[in-house]
């Protein structure tokens, strides 16, 4: 019986396939899932925190009434930057777009979380800032902000689609949380995760 | 390719896809897309910026702190800076959020068509309003109901300029700058509550609604602490049990408009008891106290009983730093003797530059403006009565910050006015009676839009001084009225020598030596500098107006912020404060207690019209013995033909009752002692 040749050029063509769909997977499917954006003004926390000797609660503080300040406005921003204090081509842009302007920054958070979840600050003070944010001391210019364009949800300053902070520094890895996350930490320091506690 | 490399190529790509973030990715995402609709509106995710600010909305020019996200007002808090606010929240500075959005709110210039009102632009508002006023040179007029803000000085530098007259809205302030002009003094009148071991209330509800209520309440809260004993004693001498007296250590029954008369009671009986004042007049004012208001004849006048004055005028004397305030029961109305009598009263007890002080008004930074106590001088009831029976002519009268169709006496009259005026414009930001009658509405912006500032409401401890700047993004397109006027000014081709509200107030705050910086962050100024000028003591025993109306009861207004004031209806926030014995369904709810309503012949729960020499209104009885006996309260703030669902067509307006007379000692009109009569509707 004479074996009919293979038309097909045997595995080359499952190999093919394979190697194609990896770097569709891996390469094409995160450009086309996250949108790329760059921070309005390059806003260094470097310079305010080593130069200008600035700690993080000068900006972020909490409210008399234990709400969260988060980013600040430009006239808090004004209260220095009334006029162009250095030579930062940045800092020059800032005054004159936006303090001269009365303008507020549309500045991209890296950390928004979704409206459906409530989250207090005030109740997870006794936390770093860094167990959930970027270690933004350290960071002279804000990373991209990708944005996942079905969720709307940001992946911190990462492209990589999961496994978070595979590969990079996880500093720059956080992004919105996905609730295992909030669940995990409750449960490692023994807090409740019933549904209310969060989602109110 | 062929079908089975295909399908190998097929089979190759599905198990590479098995191992790349797709399937699992998609999954997933859909999931928490399926939860985030994109086209849901989103919860802006801002700071959250607590920016300080004086209320404009609260008479008692309270400060707090609005929350603001991205430029839109989510809450307010107290502010504990504050020398208004220590830290309190009122009714009508929370409404301050809660009312930018308000569906009364008037959102673009109108101009009254046969039709109705029609949109039109600030420019054409401007041009209109340039043409009125060229063409009425001489025979215009404007009212005006912020006692705190500069932007007085640049409406009344401009109509001055028109040669026509600028009013006031009558009130506290008003009165009290009448009581210092014919005392021979000038400034405003301060109250040291802090400091007063006892206070005794003249019918001013000064805990609620007269001067510095928020304030007020705050230091009553200081020395009543919860479980300790209080630190001071408060005493509330008026016709109703009302949010002042149900707190004070002692309600004393007292007839509507009674202060003045009690006041020159206590007077008489400590002057009897060897009390003397090393002031000018004091001699006339003794013998004319002495001659009239022994404890027997205050009694018969007021209904506060003879002991009873005894016994209050020996506290007073043995207090260390006793404090008479005196006013209206319900904030306007009073004229300028109750502040005499009570301002002889606290001379008397040596409380002058102690427990009162006298400080100096605003200083004017517009040219053409006139002093102060020039711009209170007028006094609009007898204008408007004028204009509204022909007899006075008004080619343009502008109204900025008051609702004089609603909140005056002899309300018909008062709205009539509005009618019968050439051309009526109206600045209010919300569609209220006056706004409704005007040919012409210019929408102000709130007090968290705009530029504006306060300067010492009346009865504050001393000289404060705020600004406000915008906070909030314009809900609206609206203008700030004082930048609106300077523009009309400059069409005018008149030069009030600023380009700016903003200017005016820099100008004000450097001519006070205040920190413009400082006040721009809403922190307050305050001085306390006080005038060492004597008062003159002659003029405080003033002869009684006669009451008003020939009715069998007393009429007692009640004010209480919740319901709303003569110029902003209730905020819909506190729909859900209105008690029962307020409002029933949709009548004014009338108190009278049980002996009162025998007399009357009428019940609990009976609907009843009362008869005032102003006008009728019907209401439903309410059996209570927080009012004495031969009184009648009415609660006002209800019955408006204007604004929003929550106010419009509820209850009657107790104004409509009341009606001013002329007291030709003050020269200011009266209505604080009216009479009204009762019978089964």
């Amino acid at each position: 019986m004479v074996k009919k040749a293979s038309s097909s050029g045997g595995a080359l063509p499952f190999f093919v396939g394979f190697v194609a769909m990896l770097f569709v997977g891996w390469w094409v499917f995160p450009q086309a899932l996250f949108s790329k954006a760059e921070q309005p003004i390059r806003f260094s926390h470097v310079i305010h925190v080593d130069d200008g000797g600035m700690s993080c609660e000068d900006c972020h503080y909490f409210n008399d009434d234990g709400s969260f300040s988060g980013i600040p406005n430009t006239e808090s921003c004004a209260e220095c930057h009334s006029d162009v204090m250095g030579e930062d081509p940045a800092e020059e842009q800032f005054v004159n777009e936006y303090v001269n302007e009365e303008k507020e920054v549309e500045w991209l958070v890296y950390q928004d979380q979704p409206d459906n979840v409530f989250f207090s600050h005030a109740a997870h003070q006794d936390k770093d800032c860094t167990t959930c944010h970027p270690n933004m001391s350290e960071n002279d210019t804000p990373p991209t902000h990708y944005k996942n364009v079905l969720t709307g949800y940001s992946n911190g300053g990462y492209k990589i689609v999961f496994g978070r902070g595979v590969g990079v520094d996880p500093a720059y890895s956080r992004g919105t949380m996905k609730m295992w996350e909030c669940e995990r930490c409750h449960a490692e320091n023994g807090q409740s995760n019933a549904c209310y506690v969060c989602h109110r | 390719m062929n079908r089975r490399t295909f399908l190998t190529f097929s089979a190759g790509a599905t198990a590479g896809l098995m191992i790349t973030p797709i399937p699992w990715k998609l999954t997933d995402d859909a999931s928490i897309w399926t939860q985030n609709w994109q086209w849901n509106p989103k919860v802006p995710k801002r700071a959250i910026y607590f920016a300080e600010m004086a209320s404009k909305l609260d008479p008692s020019g309270s400060g707090v702190k609005v929350a603001v996200v991205n430029g839109n007002a989510v809450g307010v808090a107290g502010n504990v800076d504050h020398p208004l606010g220590k830290g309190a929240v009122s009714t009508m500075a929370a409404a301050e959020v809660g009312l930018l959005h308000s569906p009364a709110r008037v959102r673009q210039p109108m101009l009254k068509t046969a039709t109705g009102f029609k949109a039109i632009s600030w420019d054409e508002a401007e041009t209109i309003l340039t043409g009125k006023l060229s063409e009425a040179r001489g025979e215009v007029a404007m009212v005006s109901g912020d006692d705190t803000g500069s932007a007085n000085e640049i409406f009344a530098a401009l109509v001055n300029g028109l040669d026509g007259s600028f009013y006031m809205m009558p009130g506290e302030t008003q009165s009290a700058h009448k009581a210092l002009e014919m005392m021979g003094g000038e400034g405003r009148i301060a109250y040291d509550i802090e400091n007063a071991d006892y206070v005794l209330f003249l019918g001013a509800d000064a805990l609620e609604s007269s001067g510095t209520s928020t304030r007020n309440a705050r230091v009553f809260s200081e020395t009543h602490p919860t479980g300790k004993a209080a630190s001071a004693k408060y005493v509330y001498a008026g016709p109703v049990m009302n949010n002042t007296a149900v707190v004070c250590d002692q309600w004393i029954q007292a007839k509507p408009g009674a202060a003045a008369t009690v006041a020159l009671g206590l007077s008489r009986i400590l002057m009897d008891n060897g009390a003397v004042a090393n002031a000018k007049g004091f001699a006339s004012f003794k013998q004319n106290v002495a001659q009239g208001y022994a404890p027997a004849h205050v009694e018969r006048e007021t209904g506060v009983r003879a002991d009873v004055l005894k016994k209050i005028a020996r506290e007073l004397a043995a207090a260390k730093r006793p404090l008479v305030i005196a006013g209206s029961e319900f904030g306007q109305g009073a004229g300028a003797r109750a502040l005499m009598a009570s301002l002889g009263l606290n001379v008397l007890l040596g409380q002058m530059g102690q427990s009162v002080k006298i400080i100096p008004g605003a200083p004017a930074v517009v040219q053409g403006a006139g002093s102060e106590s020039e711009r209170y001088a007028a006094d609009v009831i007898p204008f408007l009565k004028g204009v509204a029976e022909g007899r006075d002519g008004a080619k343009v009268l502008m109204v900025y910050d008051a609702n004089p169709a609603y909140g005056l006496p002899q309300t018909q009259a008062m709205a009539k006015a509005m009618d019968k005026a050439a051309y009526t414009v109206s600045f209010s930001s919300f569609m209220d009676e006056t706004a409704e009658r005007a040919n012409l509405i210019m929408p102000n912006s709130m007090t968290a839009e705009r530029y504006d500032d306060l300067y010492t409401p009346h009865g504050a401890g001393t000289a404060t001084y705020s600004v406000n700047k915008p906070l909030v993004k314009s809900a609206f397109d609206t203008r700030t009225t004082a930048d609106v006027m300077l523009s009309v000014a400059s069409r005018l081709g008149m030069d009030l020598g600023y380009a700016s509200f903003k200017d005016v107030l820099q100008a004000k705050a450097t001519r006070l030596g205040a920190s413009w910086s400082s006040l721009r962050q809403g922190k307050a100024w305050t001085s306390a500098s006080a005038s060492s000028a004597q008062l003159n003591l002659a003029p405080c025993a003033a002869p009684a107006v006669r009451a008003i109306g020939e009715g069998t009861l007393a009429l007692a207004p009640v004010v209480k912020h919740n319901i709303g004031t003569s110029k902003v209806a209730m905020p819909p926030h506190s729909a859900g404060s209105i008690r029962d014995t307020e409002l029933s369904g949709v009548q004014t709810v009338v108190q009278m207690n049980a002996k009162t309503a025998r007399m009357s012949g009428v019940k609990a729960g009976e609907t009843v019209k009362l008869m005032g020499p102003g006008g009728e209104m019907t209401a439903q009885v309410y059996v209570s013995e927080k009012v004495m006996t031969g009184v009648v309260a009415a609660p006002l703030g209800f019955g408006h033909t204007a604004w929003d669902g929550f106010s419009k067509g509820v209850g009657e307006n107790a104004f409509k009752l009341l009606a001013a007379a002329d007291d030709p000692e003050t020269g200011l009109s009266v209505w604080s002692t009216n009479r009204v009569t009762i019978a089964t509707a």
